[in-house]
């Protein structure tokens, strides 16, 4: 046979062979073919990868159990195995949940909700400072303006003094004018 | 007869396709048998990647549930290995996803000791318990210097033992792509792969 002309395959195209002989250029395959010590090289390396790969299956644990598909009377929920009845419950306690979280009572009974809001987002400067002012005008006062004059203070209190009085004597003021009369009298 | 019926009669040498098939037509018995072929090779691919062995076996379950539940959208019965691989390697990415662990093979405090069948007492339990952590340092150190794609490969080829063409499948990627990985996965593990089986003679 004469000899191959082709030099022997680096070692980058040895592994090349590793991964797949058909990537080699034809030259370099037809060389591997012819070849004895090229082809010794490429089954070398593969057969020290193959055996990294068969130590590790060899030293990996096995598993314990075997799997077996869940009973068919059993469902899942949230990833957790339940029976039909727990998870039937759930399904009913979540609907009367849903329920009550959307009752709406019969003849339009609505729950009260709060009157709507003015918005303030958009208010100038000074019209929120006017705002502010009213508030605290109200806060101050609550009585609207139109009602303020109705009974004058003194009128009504006086008034209301009066009565008071008439039904619950003031004792001290008594015991104060009894005293000034006797001192009246006294010095008379 | 009842076609659930007539898939449990299999017989115990049944072909990979003809389960498939039976347990397509709803018969459990079928998917259990498959389930016994393929549980420990996919309970090596997921534990080597999660290094939990807890964490392994509630993943492999979920594989297998997923698989029996999606089982009709199976196109090719032939493919089932990948497929099911495929759904492995999802789980997995989803485990890491929830448990934001930094990478797959992270530092090397993290690497559990695996429950060794050998008693640790023994000395000759002792000394493989030794060489076993000696060799999955040394694994994960090599697995370390490669890059995601590649690391994925590498396993699929050597550890998982696929073929190019089943990887190209499992990992949804062109077969020159595969190789491509594959090969710039040799050319960094080569020199370590030396080092690889001295240590392992030691």
């Amino acid at each position: 046979m004469a000899p191959d002309a082709h030099p022997h395959l680096n070692s980058d195209q040895l592994l090349q062979a590793v991964v797949s002989e058909n990537e080699l250029t034809r030259d370099l395959r037809s060389h591997l073919n012819r070849c004895a010590t090229c082809r010794l090289e490429v089954d070398r390396l593969a057969r020290r990868f193959n055996a990294i790969g068969r130590m590790a299956r060899e030293l990996s644990p096995d598993a314990l159990g075997r799997v077996r598909l869940p009973d068919r009377r059993r469902r899942f929920f949230l990833g957790r195995r339940v029976g039909l009845r727990p998870a039937l419950g759930m399904a009913v306690a979540m609907v009367l949940l849903l329920m009550i979280a959307l009752y709406q009572p019969l003849g339009h009974r609505s729950t009260p909700t709060m009157p709507a809001m003015p918005d303030t987002a958009g208010l100038t400067p000074e019209a929120e400072a006017q705002l502010f002012a009213e508030i605290q005008a109200l806060l101050h006062n609550p009585l609207p303006n139109d009602y303020q004059n109705l009974f004058g203070a003194e009128e009504r209190f006086g008034d209301v003094q009066d009565l008071t009085d008439f039904i619950v004597p003031d004792v001290e003021a008594e015991a104060e004018e009894e005293l000034s009369t006797s001192m009246v009298k006294g010095t008379a | 007869m009842n076609p659930i019926d007539a898939a449990d009669q299999l017989p115990r040498d049944a072909d990979e396709t003809d389960l498939i098939r039976a347990a397509q037509a709803g018969s459990r018995e079928a998917f259990h048998r498959l389930v016994d072929r393929h549980q420990a090779a996919l309970f090596r691919l997921v534990i080597v990647r999660t290094r939990s062995r807890m964490d392994a076996e509630d993943i492999v379950q979920d594989v297998f549930f997923k698989a029996y539940a999606k089982l009709d959208r199976l196109k090719r019965n032939a493919a089932f290995r990948s497929w099911l691989y495929q759904i492995a390697l999802n789980k997995i990415r989803d485990y890491y996803r929830r448990r934001k662990v930094r990478a797959i093979f992270g530092s090397l405090e993290e690497i559990p000791e695996y429950d060794l069948p050998e008693s640790a007492q023994s000395p000759a339990g002792g000394y493989r318990q030794m060489a076993r952590k000696a060799f999955w340092q040394e694994f994960y150190q090599m697995l370390n210097l490669l890059a995601k794609m590649e690391r994925e490969v590498f396993l699929l080829r050597f550890f998982d033992e696929l073929s190019i063409k089943e990887i190209s499948r499992t990992l949804g990627k062109g077969e020159s792509t595969i190789k491509t990985h594959l090969y710039r996965a040799l050319r960094k593990v080569r020199e370590r792969a030396d080092r690889f089986d001295l240590k392992m003679e030691v």
